[in-house]
């Protein structure tokens, strides 16, 4: 089933079995590739972009995506349908993808389903790591071949393969400042680990996890975007009740869950475009408890 | 949303021990009896199938998952093969009129013939009442009922969440690996899934 890799120092989640291809393949690094930087497909465009003009150590490429209006890519979990874009990478020797940083998503509500994605425009940060020792040749290609599902009420496939080739020329070193702001600012909204003095627990009950996340101050909004596939039924409206001291959400199961698992993994954005992994252990409910609900 | 409705009551009574229950659509739990028409014009209900183990294919012609199985021609060697077997395929249209995959009777029997389909029957559900019944998501999903109607099976197609041919070759179908080993009496490995695909578009 789906492979997880958690980059906890970074704060990096992926689903790596469905969400992308890390491959490194110096033999086919090919110095001055005539491959585009830019590429499309229907209802979607798509770049290669990088945050500086002298690659070395930290740096980000970026895959930047602009959306018809309507029309949405997925992260990680791509939630109710669809599937995340997925990119096979083109590095000189010592040079590889460590991963995609995926900025929190959207609830995207497609004719009463439920899809986690992105709008308009968003960039998806690809951190480069460098073997130790490794040199930088001057003269290189990095190729991304990129494929992505896109959908409205409709859903569409799409492909490019992308090229960007170091140094860059005159006109890309003119845009590397737009491009780091951008790769910052989706870098900005990739959540983070939760605090250590918060707490989360789930209390299982019949087709519900009750969670709970105590943040240390009320929290009027909650979203829950769960990391592990099949936990929870992504359509079905999420209950949020602020805590004193954090938040509840009630979560109804998936149908494909037959067994509880041992922890709840997801995404918690909260207001303010905070957004924060969260691990609730699970627990047999054995209480009774009164759920206030909000109106949703 | 009804279950979330629930959530107080539910965890009222819920004891030490709260299994996870109520969900229409659960495997190992009666398969939720449905009456639908096919393209022939046909009644079909699910209890008439009994004795028999079925499998449930929701499509949607338009939807470039479902064009991945049918243009590799592997759905269609799946029904072939396993309604040779004596298994009753039904295939499910839960688009509404007017949304992409919806079809009307004749248009459905030239496009299953067209595409030398062979499930044993081709349920016209615009209404979306059969898809919600299993809360089915997409298209494909895929469900297997055994001969006692209990579901066995609630997922995807493959372990290849993709709409690109070419994982046909190495995907590992979930459907095949629940009928061969439900049929030869034994426990069922992968009995869910997540379903992949476009999501169905039900009416409003």
């Amino acid at each position: 089933m789906t492979l997880n890799v958690c980059l906890r120092a970074a704060g990096v989640c992926a689903a790596a079995a469905a969400a992308l291809l890390l491959t490194s393949n110096p033999a086919g690094a090919q110095p001055g590739g005539s491959g585009s930087r830019k590429g499309q497909g229907p209802h979607v465009r798509v770049e290669l972009i990088a945050d500086r003009v002298t690659p070395g150590p930290g740096m980000r490429l970026g895959l930047k995506f602009d959306l018809d209006p309507e029309w949405h890519i997925y992260w990680q979990n791509p939630g109710d349908s669809g599937g995340p874009p997925q990119a096979a990478w083109t590095f000189p020797p010592g040079m590889m993808a460590a991963g995609i940083e995926w900025p929190a998503p959207e609830r995207i509500d497609i004719g009463g389903l439920v899809n986690y994605g992105y709008h308009d425009t968003v960039v998806l940060p690809v951190a480069v790591a460098l073997a130790a020792g490794a040199r930088i040749p001057q003269e290189f290609t990095i190729g991304a071949s990129v494929r992505w599902m896109a959908c409205a009420s409709l859903c569409v496939p799409g492909k490019a393969d992308l090229a960007l080739t170091f140094p860059l020329n005159a006109a890309e070193r003119g845009q590397v400042d737009g491009w780091k702001a951008a790769v910052d600012a989706a870098r900005s909204q990739v959540p983070k680990p939760a605090p250590a003095s918060w707490k989360a627990s789930a209390a299982s009950a019949g087709d519900t996890f009750v969670v709970d996340v105590v943040t240390g101050s009320r929290e009027a909004q909650a979203v829950f975007f769960p990391l592990e596939l099949s936990q929870v039924n992504d359509s079905a409206a999420q209950s949020v009740s602020p805590l004193s001291d954090g938040v509840r959400l009630a979560l109804s199961k998936s149908s494909q869950l037959t067994k509880d698992p041992e922890v709840l993994r997801g995404v918690l954005s909260l207001s303010g475009g905070r957004a924060f992994v969260v691990e609730a252990r699970v627990r047999q409910s054995r209480r009774q408890k009164t759920i206030h609900r909000s109106p949703s | 949303m009804k279950k979330t409705m629930f959530v107080a009551a539910a965890l009222a009574i819920a004891a030490a021990a709260a299994p996870i229950t109520t969900h229409a659509s659960r495997v190992g739990a009666p398969a939720p009896d449905f009456k639908g028409t096919d393209s022939k014009g046909q009644v079909r209900n699910l209890s008439d199938f009994k004795g028999k183990w079925v499998v449930l294919e929701w499509h949607n012609e338009g939807c470039p998952y479902v064009r991945k199985h049918y243009g590799g021609n592997n759905m269609q060697k799946l029904q072939q093969e396993w309604t040779a077997k004596g298994v009753v395929w039904l295939t499910v249209l839960s688009s509404a009129d007017g949304q992409q995959g919806y079809m009307e009777p004749a248009q459905a029997n030239a496009y299953f013939a067209q595409k030398h389909a062979a499930p044993t029957a081709i349920l016209l559900d615009p209404s979306g009442e059969i898809g919600r019944l299993y809360d089915a998501k997409t298209t494909p999903h895929m469900f297997v009922i055994n001969p006692d109607g209990v579901l066995v099976y609630n997922g995807a197609i493959d372990d290849k969440p993709t709409s690109d041919q070419a994982d046909l070759a190495t995907a590992s179908n979930y459907v095949s690996t629940a009928l061969t080993q439900g049929m030869a009496g034994k426990a069922i490995t992968t009995a869910t899934s997540r379903p992949y695909g476009c999501g169905i578009k039900y009416a409003k």
